[in-house]
């Protein structure tokens, strides 16, 4: 059972976690969205737990002309909009006493050396032991100048006995080139192990769940390799357009967008081998193998297994919506996807031969990310002679919405006829455990202040992925790619989708 | 509130009468059980002061209840038994879940029989968890224990503390058993030591963590017990041992220092543990209970210090709340007997 460093001995087998150290976590650019909506609601409901440290102070760093006082009425009232806990007032004031605003531009040297100043009075004052958690929420374009002026201010230098880490927002890059020169501008800042890459459906339930699902149980690693699985399909579908958001998806896609990071962080969760441990190294290391076995994809084989789209008008849930070029913000003739479809290979021993279907969609009909084994069916006798049954077993790992598990078998249908129908063995999160499930962000910063790095992606993982996807948009870029395909708002996604699964002689599954 | 047992029904068509229930309620509910919560009380309240209870866990953890209310002393041999279900929408256009409860009333020589009823009616696979309200019985009955995975007890309702923990004792050392022990008295601490833990995460607080030397606890009449399990634990996990051989018993440091205590009972305490102040030479720890709301107030104070003060969530003193916070926990108590052992001496004083 662990204990603090300081070894309280009151500590012991109180809680079966790391106790997070005291510490000051600075947020750059903390006037966005990001601060209010999740990290100042995620740390309210850990302070609401009891899971925060002995001591913590907030340092917002931004441009605008804001005082604390006016900052922390701010951020109050976004809490009471957007925490998972109904505010309690009194908490709230002693936690929101405890946050600070530092205005200064980014390329002001002089706002760091006031930044380090004030930290050091903070620690002296309220006890946060010289521990520092810098988090980028800033636009990316911003952060090569912050991680300078940290390096040059001696910031991102952790005094003796004290740590200093970073917590990165994605995008990490939008390319290989550029995550390359971003993640060298980190390590001439930070350390590999005070990086700390957020991608927050790793701090979902159902994520980490794949892992204990595999091997906390006995039958389901037995099956999961090419003998018993037929395919794999990771759907990430959501009804949503592209909202406010029509600047930056317009130079991202929905292969940058949803891809590089969360598709490909559940493909390695679900495929990769068992680690030696759960430490972060040890379960890190196995993911990045999944990525190294990718089978590469280029020119011709682009155009053989991917499918590229983009939504035209349609209806959701039986309201008329506007084609993506039709958004605000998107260009007319915009070529950019809004729907990718894939089938992978990983040519390793495990998984030779099995297709990994993913999709990622907007204004499809149904909000869902899953991921779904799909498992060889029966032998040609017996049950299986006359016809061939329908509907093998499929293991499905509910991310969101409704996470769970579910598993389908076939059974004999009551009667003096043998009829045999699929039936579904359900498992829901809601349903046995009661609890409210804590948000991811409240996970990870919890892990980043405790120094748990095993749901962050590290330097490595962010690389081989966006080298894996840099091909693609590569290929697509040559005049000889596929077209991009359109599909009406309200459907499963183009044709072309379905026939690129037609070969394994697979289907997608309807959500 | 009170929630009706249920309908009547035979004991040997309980099975029949829990598939006719589901088979005939709405398709917006959906039977859900992660253990098998077994109560056993001999107050003839039990079944009015326990429906509620289990209507109000099952909002968050899904069960099947065997509750059963002996009368040992009754002349008559009697099995009565009903069944209800306990449904609540936890989110807004999903199904209703649906916990299942069975009670019984057994009377006279049929309490005999309590093995045998609770085995006839768990669902298979879930473990077993039995919730024995008052006073145990000497002589346990390895039949029934040996298949138990937990066993709660509230050691807060003991007439006997002393002779119940041997009992309970007794009970653990049985051949084959396998039950992991949940005092609800115990858990009632839990908030309040990680309260307590947390200011020694101070550097200021932990070095002088070994000069303790007084303890004040103000509690609410009635958790006596309650009060000298925290003493307990803050005893043992300081290696302090208890000299009770004077009139005003104190415990001796291991550098051979004493510390004081003292017991305060406060006839209009909101909570069952009110506050802890812990003097350390020249500093104080205090926890408190807020008055409004869920939580405790931690503080620390020492010269030339600046002054700690955090909010940390406090136990709700309902018992439907402390019991939810032990299922929801599921892992075993270590440190529950160390505790125990250090105050036992003091069990019996009144």
């Amino acid at each position: 059972m662990p204990e603090t460093a300081c070894e309280n001995p009151l500590r012991f087998h109180l809680v079966n976690r790391p106790v997070p150290d005291p510490c000051i976590i600075v947020i750059f650019g903390a006037t966005g969205d990001l601060t209010r909506r999740k990290l100042i609601p995620a740390l309210y409901n850990l302070a609401a737990d009891g899971n925060l440290p002995s001591s913590l102070a907030v340092v917002c760093f931004a441009r605008r002309e804001k005082t604390s006082e006016s900052f922390r009425a701010e951020l109050g009232e976004a809490a009471r909009k957007y925490s998972r806990r109904p505010l309690n007032d009194e908490l709230w004031t002693r936690f929101a006493a405890n946050i600070f605003y530092h205005r200064s531009s980014f390329d002001q040297p002089a706002g760091y050396t006031s930044l380090g100043d004030e930290l050091d009075a903070i620690d002296q004052r309220l006890g946060t032991r010289g521990n520092r958690l810098y988090y980028l929420a800033s636009s990316p374009t911003e952060f090569d100048l912050i991680l300078e002026n940290l390096s040059a201010s001696g910031l991102s230098s952790a005094k003796p006995g004290t740590w200093s880490r970073l917590i990165v927002e994605k995008p990490f890059g939008t390319d290989l080139p550029s995550a390359h020169r971003l993640n060298d501008a980190v390590a001439a800042a930070f350390p590999e192990r005070d990086t700390f890459r957020i991608d927050h459906y790793l701090g979902k339930e159902t994520a980490q769940n794949i892992l204990v699902l595999r091997f906390a149980n006995t039958v389901f690693e037995a099956l999961w390799n090419r003998r018993y699985v037929d395919n794999v399909q990771i759907t990430a579908s959501e009804p949503l357009g592209v909202e406010s958001r029509a600047g930056y998806y317009e130079n991202s896609g929905a292969l940058r967008d949803m891809v590089q990071n969360h598709l490909l962080q559940l493909l390695c969760l679900t495929a990769m081998e068992p680690p030696i441990d759960l430490g972060a190294d040890a379960v890190r290391n196995e993911k990045v193998k999944v990525m190294q076995a990718l089978r590469p994809l280029n020119g011709a084989a682009v155009a053989e297994n991917v499918v590229r789209a983009q939504y035209t008008a349609g209806f959701i849930n039986g309201q008329e919506v506007p084609g993506y070029r039709h958004e605000p913000g998107v260009a007319p003739e915009s070529m950019v996807e809004t729907y990718v479809a894939l089938r992978l290979h990983i040519d390793n021993w495990r998984w030779a031969g099995v297709p990994f279907f993913m999709r990622v969609g907007k204004r499809l009909p149904k909000s869902g990310t899953e991921i779904a084994i799909q498992f060889r069916g029966t032998p040609p006798v017996l049950f299986n002679r006359e016809s061939k049954l329908q509907d093998p077993n499929v293991l499905v790992i509910r991310i969101q919405p409704d996470e769970g598990i579910s598993f389908r078998m076939a059974a004999k249908m009551p009667g003096a006829m043998l009829q045999i129908e699929p039936v579904k063995m359900d498992f829901h999160y809601g349903t046995s455990f009661g609890k409210a499930t804590p948000e991811a962000y409240e996970r990870l910063l919890l892990d980043a202040m405790s120094g748990d790095a095993t749901l962050f992606a590290r330097r490595d993982e962010v690389e081989h992925a966006w080298a894996f996807i840099d091909q693609i948009r590569e290929a697509w870029q040559d005049d000889s790619a596929p077209r991009l395909d359109f599909y009406p708002a309200g459907s499963w996604g183009p044709r072309q989708a379905d026939e690129l699964l037609a070969p394994d002689h697979a289907v997608w599954r309807r959500l | 509130m009170t929630v009706s047992p249920g309908l009547a029904v035979e004991v040997g068509d309980i099975d029949r009468q829990l598939g006719l229930l589901w088979s005939q309620s709405d398709a917006g509910k959906v039977r859900a059980s992660l253990v098998n919560l077994v109560i056993y009380s001999e107050a003839p309240d039990a079944m009015a002061a326990n429906t509620p209870l289990l209507f109000a866990i099952a909002a968050d953890h899904a069960f099947r209840a065997l509750l059963v209310q002996a009368q040992p002393e009754a002349k008559k041999s009697a099995v009565r038994a009903w069944i209800t279900a306990h449904c609540h929408l936890r989110e807004t256009g999903k199904k209703e879940i649906c916990s299942e409860q069975i009670t019984f009333q057994l009377d006279g020589p049929a309490v005999g029989r309590l093995p045998s009823i609770v085995f006839s009616h768990l669902d298979t696979d879930l473990p077993l968890y039995l919730w024995w309200q008052g006073d145990l019985h000497p002589d346990p009955d390895p039949q029934l224990w040996r298949w138990v995975d937990r066993l709660i007890v509230d050691s807060n309702s003991w007439s006997d503390p002393a002779g119940q923990f041997r009992i309970l004792r007794e009970i653990q050392s049985l051949g084959r058993t396998r039950s992991a022990l949940a005092d609800l008295n115990w858990t009632r601490l839990f908030h309040l030591r990680y309260a307590v833990a947390q200011i020694f995460d101070l550097p200021a607080a932990l070095e002088r963590l070994d000069r303790i030397d007084r303890v004040e606890i103000v509690h609410a009449p009635g958790y006596r017990l309650t009060a000298l399990q925290l003493l307990g634990w803050l005893a043992s996990r300081l290696g302090s041992i208890l000299d009770h051989d004077d009139r005003a018993p104190v415990f001796r440091r291991p550098d051979g220092g004493t510390v004081t205590f003292r017991l305060k009972v406060n006839q209009d305490a909101k909570a069952c543990v009110e506050s802890i102040d812990i003097g350390l030479g020249d500093a104080t720890a205090s926890v408190r209970r807020k008055i409004s709301g869920d939580y405790y107030l931690g503080t620390f104070t020492a010269p030339h210090q600046a002054p700690f003060a955090q909010m940390l969530p406090a136990e709700r003193d309902k018992t439907s709340d402390i019991l939810l916070s032990e299922l929801s926990r599921i892992s075993r108590h270590p440190l529950f007997w160390p505790s125990i052992r250090a105050i036992e001496p003091l069990l019996s004083r009144p």
